[in-house]
């Protein structure tokens, strides 16, 4: 095991330092932040001396050296358009980025692991074709405009909710029913097939046999083992509803760090973009490492292979 | 993803004027006495030195702070403000008297020393200041006594007064702190800032002390809150569900639905944003046909240019013949240069004089911004009708698209420009015209004229400017559109005038 791991982190850093290293080339080559900061009507010399004087006119390795080695010192730089240290910025995201994760991620389980097993129970009956139903359209319906209708029906027009911001914890309720939607269906998915298998095994017969109530067989001894694959799947998932958050801080004006990062995006502000990438695809390849070591941990043949 | 979502706002102000929303939320904060403004712009800072956001540079900017040349809403003179009077001693010496009296939010004396402190800052590169060359006529500040002073310049700078008001905000002494950050967060403005999380909101509330003989009047509203929400369909959710009092760039196709809902009023208003297009007049493309004035005046025959105006963009918006807007100085009455009506027959003509009967094929470029695709397409359609066939391309970015015209990689482009309100065409002519590598014209004696007139003083280089606005009309090097409108949405309680610079200018709103 501990080789496993071993090398499996070897892979996750290798994987983080392709990702710094793409993040900051295609920013660098995709847009021009001199003039971005210039704007519109802005004269060569202009742009020129803004290129200058922030450096964006030196070799890219060599700018791409200075922010690495600030960013292993824990200094992501400073925002171009804000004037402040990344990292603060970062800091004072992060926990609204968070909040909504980590709530869509339990509604994503409180609806879709009841929903998958029912689902499991009672397969091609109406329950189960309802759920199909329901994980297709979740999967084809865009986030951003499942966000729109909610603030179209409960925020408009009914008044229930607040349309945009993070006040309050109502604030909170739509983005996380949006961003939730998103990973439901797979998990549903998840749990509907792994209880079909478990209920078809020997030892779901042979406690049937053994006179057990159908509740016990169900939760004791069925779901237990079925959801261990959406365990592992579930950190994963917290790493695409993090990075999902970008579209739905957008629409519901959360100020969490994928609405920095959307604005950043508009603006050019190439640090603040960088470390958005890099800090997202560390935490998704954080989650990731640990979803192989708790899979090779329940299934050894995968830490053997 | 933000054309769906543009849809999606049209389809959400329909359903929303078909289930009209309850009256009473759009009384709610006149009572509390605090005005609701929702921009879908994201204000990063709150420093209108380094943003071009119209948002902050003018509209926050204008409110907690104060230029030394004001501004007359009305004629767009120049009027004072933090100096009541000024003169000119030589070409390099503009002697200005300041205002006495003036506190600062935090009850600190306003004097020359804080002049002279914004300039020394504005001018010194370690700031890496955005738009430096808008301010680095000024070498320096003389104080003759606390309240004269005498701004000794480095060049003639005939724009001087133009650049000295609305755009260049006076800061206090230590407003900036080490490496940059807002140290001192006060101006003399009519409203103080009493909060600003970036991207999120700024509260604003009047300033009591404000001197009451000024362009900006006294204050009537007690506070404001400008929230900064992300888009413009969620600041419609916003005012229509009664989180906001006031908003802005209303799409012109709501403005009717908008109109008919309990409580809420419309209204449009002028801006200083002009449009054009550009060709490639000097050839990057050895093949290209806009080398011909026939041809490029054959375009501006095809477009219907006031049609354009009137229907795409609404009231407020008007032809223009110069490539400037019509009130700044340096721009030539309008009257002196070559009109083109709107006459296919005529552009035909020229075509087949030009040696394209058949017409061509060619495409013309802009970026994804407000209406600009609408625009293309119409023009699309006009130039279509005379044979021309056009592809539209819009680049997500100003970025990508300023990037393809320095590459020369654009036979025809769409472009405007806010002029950043300032009152001189200084703001727009060095930029278009001057030989840059986004200027695909470079005309010999235009260049030349601007040259001379960026080191002349007035009144010679008014005359300098306008050879060069009627060259650029008269050849068609560009071909100027239209001065575009905005449309803004408040609630009905609210007494608020759209001004034709687009400066909402809040200090002078009331409740009704």
């Amino acid at each position: 095991m501990p080789a496993y791991a071993a090398k499996r982190f070897a892979v996750a850093l290798l994987v983080l330092f392709v990702v710094s290293v793409l993040t900051f080339t295609f920013t660098n080559v995709a847009v021009d932040p001199a003039i971005a900061i210039a704007g519109e009507g802005a004269t060569d010399a202009q742009i020129e001396r803004l290129r200058r004087e922030y450096g964006f006119d030196r070799p890219l390795y060599v700018q791409y050296g200075e922010w690495l080695s600030g960013t292993l010192a824990g200094d992501f730089g400073t925002s171009i358009r804000q004037r402040r240290p990344v990292l603060t910025m970062l800091a004072e995201k992060f926990p609204v980025t968070a909040t909504v994760g980590g709530l869509a991620l339990i509604l994503a389980f409180v609806v879709a692991v009841p929903l998958g097993m029912v689902a499991a129970l009672r397969p091609n009956s109406w329950i189960d074709r309802f759920a199909l139903g329901f994980a297709v359209v979740g999967m084809a319906m865009p986030t951003f405009w499942f966000g729109l209708v909610l603030i179209i029906v409960f925020g408009v027009t009914l008044h229930w909710l607040p349309v945009s911001g993070t006040g309050t914890a109502a604030h909170f309720v739509m983005p996380s029913i949006a961003l939730s939607y998103y990973s439901i269906p797979i998990i549903m998915r998840l749990t509907r097939a792994g209880m079909i298998d478990v209920m078809a095994s020997d030892y779901i017969r042979t406690a049937r046999a053994k006179g057990l109530l159908p509740r016990t067989v169900l939760f004791k001894h069925a779901l237990r083992n079925a959801v261990i694959p959406v365990v592992a799947v579930a950190a994963v998932q917290f790493g695409h509803l993090l990075a999902g958050s970008v579209v739905v801080e957008s629409v519901f004006a959360l100020h969490g760090i994928g609405y920095m990062a959307w604005e950043a995006l508009h603006a050019a502000d190439l640090p603040v973009i960088q470390a958005v990438v890099v800090v997202l695809a560390g935490f998704y390849i954080l989650l990731v490492f640990l979803s192989d070591l708790l899979n090779a941990f329940l299934d050894p043949r995968i830490r053997i292979a | 993803m933000m054309r769906a979502r543009h849809l999606l706002a049209a389809a959400l102000a329909a359903f929303l004027a078909t289930f009209t929303l309850a009256p009473d939320s759009a009384q709610a904060q006149k009572s509390a006495d605090t005005l609701r403004v929702g921009f879908s712009f994201p204000f990063d800072t709150i420093d209108a030195y380094y943003t071009g956001l119209r948002e902050v540079k003018l509209v926050i900017g204008e409110m907690a702070f104060d230029t030394l040349v004001g501004r007359d809403p009305k004629t767009f003179k120049d009027v004072p403000l933090l100096a009541t009077s000024w003169r000119w001693i030589d070409d390099l010496t503009l002697e200005m008297d300041l205002r006495q009296g003036v506190k600062w939010h935090d009850g600190v004396e306003f004097t020359g020393a804080d002049v002279a402190y914004t300039f020394a800052y504005l001018n010194d590169p370690q700031n890496k200041l955005p738009n430096r060359e808008w301010f680095d006529w000024v070498k320096d500040v003389e104080q003759i006594n606390p309240h004269k002073i005498r701004l000794k310049l480095s060049r003639p700078a005939g724009a001087a007064l133009a650049f000295l008001s609305q755009v260049t905000p006076i800061l206090p002494k230590d407003f900036y702190g080490p490496g940059g950050s807002v140290k001192r967060l006060v101006g003399t403005g009519p409203y103080r800032i009493t909060s600003f999380e970036p991207q999120k909101q700024a509260i604003l509330e009047r300033n009591p002390n404000y001197f009451k003989d000024g362009i900006k009047g006294t204050p009537a509203i007690n506070k404001v809150i400008i929230r900064n929400l992300p888009d413009e369909a969620t600041v419609m959710a916003e005012f229509l569900s009664g989180g906001i009092d006031w908003m802005w760039r209303l799409p012109p196709e709501q403005a009717d639905r908008f109109k008919a809902l309990p409580g809420k009023t419309v209204a449009s208003g002028g801006t200083m944003r002009v449009f054009w297009l550009g060709f490639d007049v000097m050839g990057r493309d050895p093949n290209t046909p806009y080398k011909d004035v026939r041809v490029r005046r054959a375009i501006a025959h095809a477009i219907d240019r006031s049609k354009m105006a009137k229907e795409l963009v609404g009231p407020g918006a008007d032809v223009v013949h110069v490539l400037c807007y019509p009130l700044q100085t340096g721009c030539p009455d309008q009257s002196t240069v070559t009109h083109y009506d709107y006459s296919p027959a005529k552009a035909k003509a020229l075509l087949a004089e030009a040696g394209f009967p058949n017409g061509f094929s060619s495409s013309v470029w802009t970026y994804a911004q407000g209406l600009n695709r609408v625009f293309l397409e119409s023009i699309q359609g006009y130039l279509n009708a005379v044979g021309i066939k056009l592809s539209v391309e819009i680049t997500p970015s100003f970025t990508a698209f300023a990037d393809l015209v320095a590459q020369g990689k654009t036979p025809m482009v769409m472009e405007s420009h806010g002029q950043y309100n300032i009152n001189d065409v200084e703001i727009v002519m060095p930029f278009a015209f001057y030989g840059g590598s986004r200027d695909n014209v470079k005309d010999p004696q235009v260049i030349d004229w601007i040259k001379q007139a960026l080191a002349t003083s007035l009144p010679k280089r008014v005359d300098l400017y306008h050879n060069a606005a009627k060259r650029i009309s008269n050849e068609v090097l560009y071909l100027p559109l239209f001065t575009t409108s905005i449309m803004y949405a408040h609630t009905s309680d609210l007494d608020f005038t759209p001004w034709n610079d687009e400066d909402p200018r809040f200090f002078m709103s009331k409740w009704k």
